[in-house]
């Protein structure tokens, strides 16, 4: 907990001397070499805090990021939170879901994988996650769209909503499902490759426990040891895995939404580095930061729930 | 021998690691009556951890087993899957080590030693085997809050105790004890034991007990079989074999004395040098000459087999 | 003296090339990064530099988006230029990135790690300390953020890989230097009056070598795919065009709506082949340098 909080610290004072450090010149980037008076710079210095100590500007920058302050965006000239809330919604339902599907099918794989190890079915899953692994995702995306939208035309080739539809409610909804079928399969199979590699040699190590010798020995059968004594005890460090890597994911999708033109926070990200449109990076980064953190902490705390050797934090 | 309650004849394992064969027992025959006990020592990598596993069938897939194991009448090798399971923790259990991860690190004491009843139907439901596991973990003498312990909130005498508990759980007949006492202080080493005694009396439970120290063997059986390199080398009344071995090898093992504080060394074997040979890779001639300070030429053409020694008593040593 | 080092060196190299060998992903990655190395190297016999120009490519009369079929092996772009071209010279700028930032990546995390580890004390806390940090700063984003700041060149590109990607490597290195640390020879070392220095480069670094090996390899694939994903996103150097700048310029221009798979199919497949090998390979080293992994593979 308390690890987390310093942590937290750590990266808004990164951010701030990171964005110090590449905002030489924040006025001059707002107007981008228009020809402005030198008075109004100057009156615009002294607006946003710039002519003080750099601790004065560190903690302007701490009161305005706890009012979620982050500033105007260069490119949509909207306050950039606003922006970011506008993108929230489509990331949390698009990686969420891919998320999830990639935690439950990968550790399934390697559970079978394990379990029948060295047979043709452990070599075909190891094998296919690998190449999964392999690729960039993006990539994976682009052959997706190419071959199921392009080529066949099943699906649309990106966005939410169909262009020009104003439905609502449920149709509105089937209609942004179907949008997201491919950029979710995309990001599902990226994902799957960890999940199945860490599950496999995780369940592994736990098969040569003495306690699954004393769950056959007791008579038990064979799917229900596995089940039972062997899956239990391997799936933690998949727990934590899962949850560190919803914090990672939130950021990690930002290839896959530019392929798809999804309008989340990887777009968002995708289209402020065109620019460079600083204070939207600057709070997406934050923002990216914050939710590593509280996941890392979500993980800790589901470890210590489910095994009962750690203690309480 | 119509009263054994364990019959095993000739029994051989092979392991097969990396395509090598490892041959881990080698022709062993031993029998336990009803109500009997045997206790069975070597140095670990004899083979007798395998024979213990062998009797529930427990052994890796793909090993290879030939011979016969009767346990109760049933014979273990030739049971259908579904008939195994029935045999298992009822006709025979096993107590682990408790050294070892013997106990699911994630589940409470009290599902573990409940687990097999429920699976057995030996109790009518979940409220009549919690009455039971309080049962069980008094008379092992434990008090009833701990079956919602986690085994790793246990000390390793109460480890041992819980896993003794968890092996009476279905009422075997034969108990098979692998190194039961191993790595417990001598104080909780001498309580296990005792306990053990009483159930053995208290229940009419024919024992099977495996350890590498001869004089605990002496204590707890009546009979005494010593293995080397996979094979019985000496088989017979258990005073007798340990205070006057007929074997090299059981003069050795009766001749060891605890070092105390050395885990390691506590049971080395009096005055032999070297280590016990691989499995995969045993010596010509008796497998035991290149240890035994009695070794001669006559040790070398083939390997001795067991023969009369006394009064229901056998040894495989040319010297015999 | 170092005779003998030698001799046990190349003693140690033969029994680790003898393990290598008989491991069958090992071989079959290795097989496979040859070939790209040899691709890479051989660029200028493969295909000519010049294809890479529009304006050589226009004069040469290239087909617009032209397909294989059109202008063999592997069509052209849209702007005439060879994919062959690109796919061969790419291979070059691919391969060098993740193998320069890789050695950026591990002698940042060795160093952190070694240090760490050997001396111990404050120094270890605080920088164990920055190691977790720099693991929870989204390494993504981190660097996009500072590829934007800095520029579009090669060196900025691997220089922003190896600052992010540091940190696993130094948290590896320095358990293991302190598993060697703990074994006698190292305190025997220090009580015949060596020195630091001499203690790191004579008993920690060959123990910790094979580890650092096998922890490189697995790295290369990470490199090799950031690489592509900066340069997807339109942070890689114009002027040195790597795989990813393709799939970038494929994607921008319009391939996937005209189905001009043959622009951006190649660069994916050498990519996902290059990462391939380098995962079979590391994993394998890994196995090699720690045989406790093997057991259970």
């Amino acid at each position: 907990m308390l690890g987390s909080v310093l942590t937290l610290v750590f990266v808004l004072v990164f951010n701030f001397f990171l964005f110090r450090v590449v905002q030489t010149d924040p006025i001059g980037s707002l107007f981008r070499g228009r020809n402005v008076p030198q008075a109004t710079i100057d009156n615009l210095r002294v607006a946003f805090g710039l002519d003080q100590p750099i601790g004065t500007q560190f903690l302007y920058y701490l009161r305005e990021t706890a009012q979620l302050n982050f500033g105007i965006s260069y490119q949509s000239r909207q306050p950039v939170w606003d922006e970011i809330v506008r993108a929230i919604p489509a990331t949390l339902a698009l990686v969420g879901i891919s998320s999830v599907l990639s935690a439950v099918i990968g550790t399934l794989g390697g559970i079978v994988a394990a379990w029948r190890r060295n047979t043709w079915k452990d070599h075909s899953i190891t094998s296919s996650t690998m190449v999964f692994y392999s690729m960039p995702d993006f990539w994976l995306g682009m052959i997706l769209l190419v071959l199921f939208a392009v080529v066949l035309g099943w699906f649309p080739v990106g966005g939410i909503t169909t262009a020009g539809s104003n439905e609502t409610g449920l149709a509105r909804l089937i209609d942004q499902a179907y949008h997201m079928f491919l950029p979710a399969l995309t990001l599902t199979l990226a994902y799957l490759g960890e999940y199945t590699l860490v599950t496999r040699s995780s369940l592994l190590d736990v098969m040569g426990e003495d306690y699954l010798t004393v769950a056959r020995a007791k008579g038990l059968r064979d799917v229900r040891v596995r089940n039972r004594h062997a899956v239990p005890n391997a799936l933690l460090p998949v727990v934590t895995l899962t949850a560190i890597n919803f914090g990672f994911v939130l950021s990690g999708a930002i290839a896959v939404e530019a392929v798809f033109s999804w309008p989340g926070l990887g777009k968002a990200t995708a289209d402020a580095i065109r620019g460079p449109d600083l204070p939207m990076l600057q709070a997406l980064f934050l923002l990216f930061s914050a939710a590593v953190i509280v996941f890392n902490l979500i993980a800790d705390i589901t470890y210590s729930w489910l095994d009962p050797r750690v203690e309480e934090i | 021998m119509s009263d054994s309650l364990l019959s095993i004849r000739d029994l051989s394992i092979t392991y097969h690691t990396q395509g090598r064969a490892v041959p881990a027992v080698r022709r062993v025959s031993l029998d336990i009556e009803k109500g009997g006990s045997l206790g069975l020592a070597g140095e670990s990598g004899c083979g007798k951890s395998t024979l213990a596993n062998s009797i529930l069938r427990l052994l890796p897939a793909g090993t290879e087993v030939t011979g016969h194991i009767t346990l109760d009448g049933k014979d273990v090798l030739g049971l259908t899957p579904g008939g195994l399971r029935a045999v298992r923790w009822t006709a025979g259990a096993i107590v682990f080590q408790g050294a070892l991860h013997a106990l699911n690190p994630v589940q409470t004491v009290g599902d573990q030693i409940a687990e097999p009843m429920s699976l057995h139907r030996t109790v009518a439901d979940d409220d009549a085997a919690k009455v039971r596991v309080v049962e069980l973990l008094r008379r092992v003498g434990l008090p009833a809050a701990r079956a919602e312990s986690f085994p790793h909130e246990l000390s390793g005498g109460q480890r041992q105790r819980v896993l003794i508990a968890m092996a009476l759980a279905c009422d075997p007949q034969l108990l098979i004890a692998d190194e039961p006492t191993t790595a417990l202080d001598l104080m909780v080493q001498a309580q296990v034991l005792a306990l053990l005694e009483d159930l053995k009396e208290e229940r009419d439970l024919t024992l099977l007990f495996i350890t590498h120290d001869l004089s605990v063997l002496t204590y707890a059986c009546e009979r005494l079989a010593v293995m080397y390199a996979g094979r019985i080398v000496e088989e017979g009344p258990a005073w007798e074999v340990f205070e006057n071995g007929s074997h090299p090898y059981t003069r050795a093992l009766a001749a060891a004395f605890p070092t105390i504080g050395d885990e390691g060394s506590r049971m080395a074997p009096s005055g032999l040098g070297g280590d016990p040979p691989t499995p995969g890779d045993l010596p010509g001639g008796c497998p035991f000459h290149p240890r035994c300070p009695l070794a001669h030429d006559a040790c070398l053409p083939a390997e001795p087999e067991l023969r009369v020694s006394g009064e229901a008593r056998r040894a495989a040593c040319v010297l015999v | 003296m170092t005779s003998i080092a030698m001799q046990r060196r190349r003693a140690t190299v033969s029994r680790v090339w003898a393990q290598f060998r008989s491991s069958r992903q090992g071989m079959i990655g290795l097989a496979v990064l040859l070939v790209f190395v040899a691709v890479a190297l051989a660029a200028p016999l493969l295909a000519d530099v010049r294809e890479l120009n529009p304006v050589y490519a226009r004069a040469q009369g290239n087909p617009q988006w032209g397909p294989p079929s059109v202008f063999p092996p592997l069509g052209t772009d849209y702007i005439r230029r060879s994919v062959w071209a690109q796919f061969v010279w790419g291979s070059r700028v691919s391969l060098f990135v993740g193998l320069a930032a890789t050695v950026l990546t591990i002698l940042i995390g060795s160093v952190v790690g070694i240090v760490a580890g050997f001396v111990g004390g404050k120094v270890d806390a605080v920088l164990m300390r920055v190691t977790e940090w720099f693991l929870v700063i989204p390494f993504l984003p981190l660097a996009i953020v500072l590829a934007s700041v800095l520029g579009r060149n090669v060196w900025n590109i691997i220089f922003v890989i190896g600052i992010t990607s540091w940190p696993s490597t130094a948290r590896l290195v320095r358990a293991q230097v302190l598993t060697v640390k703990q074994r006698l020879f190292v305190d025997r070392a220090r009580s015949l009056g060596a020195g630091g220095g001499h203690i790191v480069a004579h008993h920690i670094l060959p123990n910790v070598s094979g580890l650092i090996l096998a922890n490189a390899t697995l790295a290369v694939p990470i490199s090799i795919l950031t690489e592509t994903t900066l340069s997807f996103l339109g942070l890689g150097d114009p002027t040195a065009a790597s795989w990813g700048k393709t799939l970038e310029e494929a994607f921008v221009n319009g391939a996937m709506a005209r189905n001009a798979w043959w622009y951006f199919l190649p660069a994916g497949l050498g990519i996902l082949a290059v990462v391939l090998a380098f995962t079979l390979i590391g994993r394998t080293l890994e196995e090699i340098a720690n045989p406790r992994l093997s057991r259970s593979r």
